[in-house]
């Protein structure tokens, strides 16, 4: 009985444990990988389940170059992701096992919904794991 | 999707908790079953919340500070919040809106390569930090990477950008999510004000970057209703919605947003949306970021 109360224990406290680890997991394998952009303000990170969705309204600046980075770990599996306009008209979409970044130019300023939805899993023990949301800008090449 | 997982994993506690009942010998009156779809319905609302509380769009300073360099506006530390402040500071929501401020600070000292103002800035802010109890950010570690690094504005820049978003992240997972809304509020609020006492009405760009924040004021305050009437964040809500009230006076002509590859391949992302204002807006306006920000920065 106590043994049983333990493991429930473990189960709900691993989200805990997890989130302090998603501040390594950005520095070390997401940081990187905005190498050649000014990195920006927005650090969005938390940990994800299967079958999680979650939306950032994001303003991008006219004149600018920028990476939008989604950076999950393997532990969670590869996610799908969003971009649309605010009027909800699709404008980039993929999966990060094969695209994690997005590069793109703005011509003008506009906010932009990003989308991610962690895919349904069929295992009985819930997956979980980091996902970080990073956005680096740079002067814009023409 | 997500109800089904918080199904899935429900139903595995409930056979467990059902193991544990059967092992009690004891003789009980049967339970009135839980209102299970109720429980899941508002576990889902409740984790949908709390991670529109984590994944929220943060008004960028860096890139508000990056206008003016780029029109070639000089350095003026005279308009930031001086760092002899710092101790001076008393109660968490002054020392979190000041460590947002001092962070703003820091990236237009960063972005102007002003290599000991950011030093001192960041000094100021790591002080801020500490009487926060936000030991595990803004680490010395930082420090000397910004002291070895000063040959390169873009590093200055990323380690001043990546030690506010560590420091965000760090007080996210610590749960200590509204001195997180007050230090972005704090740091939005300073770049604005910095943005403005660089003649707005004489400089288009910048009074169309300054209309632009609109948005993020839009953001923001969305942001800080999710917290509900959470008593650290009332002053700063009440202060940023009557802001909101000065910017609902802007014009915003809304176009439909388009996107095609240009001949490097790269996404481009075009539309005829903007937002203006005229000169008694824009007065207004800056009047007012004025008033909050030395609000906030007085002793």
């Amino acid at each position: 009985m106590r043994f049983l109360v333990y493991i429930i224990a473990i189960i709900l406290l691993v989200p805990y444990a997890a989130d302090a680890q998603c501040r390594a997991f950005t520095k070390n394998k997401c940081l990187p990988q905005l190498e050649g952009y000014v990195q920006n303000d927005n650090y969005n990170s938390a940990v994800l389940i299967a079958g999680d969705e979650a939306e950032l309204l994001l303003t991008f600046y006219g004149n600018k170059q920028y990476r939008l980075l989604v950076c999950v770990n393997p532990i969670l599996g590869n996610i799908d992701y969003e971009v649309r306009d605010t009027n909800g008209e699709l404008i980039y979409k993929a999966n990060t096992a094969d695209a994690d970044t997005f590069d793109f130019k703005m011509v003008s300023t506009q906010q932009l919904i990003v989308k991610l939805i962690v895919p349904e899993s069929e295992s009985v023990l819930p997956h979980e794991g980091c996902v970080t949301v990073l956005v680096g800008s740079k002067e814009m090449t023409q | 999707m997500l109800k089904n997982r918080i199904v899935k994993t429900f139903v595995g506690f409930m056979v467990i908790g059902l193991g544990l009942v059967s092992c009690d010998t004891g003789t009980k009156e049967t339970p009135t079953p839980p209102p299970i779809k109720a429980n899941l319905d508002s576990a889902a609302e409740a984790r949908k919340k709390d991670l529109q509380k984590i994944f929220f769009s943060i008004p960028s300073t860096v890139e508000m500070a990056s206008l003016i360099k780029e029109k070639g506006m000089g350095f003026d530390k005279s308009i930031l919040n001086s760092t002899d402040n710092v101790d001076k500071y008393t109660g968490e929501a002054r020392q979190a809106v000041n460590l947002g401020i001092y962070g703003a600070d820091l990236s237009y000292a960063a972005m102007f390569d002003e290599k000991q103002v950011t030093m001192n800035y960041f000094a100021a802010a790591q002080v801020l930090s500490r009487k926060l109890g936000v030991e595990g950010a803004l680490t010395g570690e930082l420090l000397e990477r910004l002291e070895k690094n000063q040959e390169s504005r873009d590093s200055l820049l990323n380690i001043v950008s990546e030690a506010y978003g560590d420091l965000n992240g760090y007080l996210k997972e610590n749960k200590r999510i509204e001195i997180s809304a007050l230090v972005v509020a704090g740091g939005w609020l300073e770049a604005l004000n910095i943005s403005c006492n660089y003649d707005p009405i004489g400089n288009p760009d910048i009074r169309t970057r300054v209309a632009e924040q609109k948005y993020s004021l839009k953001d923001l305050v969305a942001y800080f209703d999710k917290f509900g009437d959470a008593p650290a964040l009332m002053e700063m809500k009440a202060d940023l919605k009557v802001l909101q009230t000065l910017f609902d006076a802007t014009q915003t002509n809304s176009g439909k947003v388009s996107s095609s590859k240009g001949q490097d391949g790269v996404v481009v992302i075009g539309g005829s949306s903007s937002i203006t204002m005229n000169d008694e807006t824009l007065n207004k306006i800056a009047t007012k970021v004025k008033e909050i920000r030395t609000k906030f920065t007085s002793i």
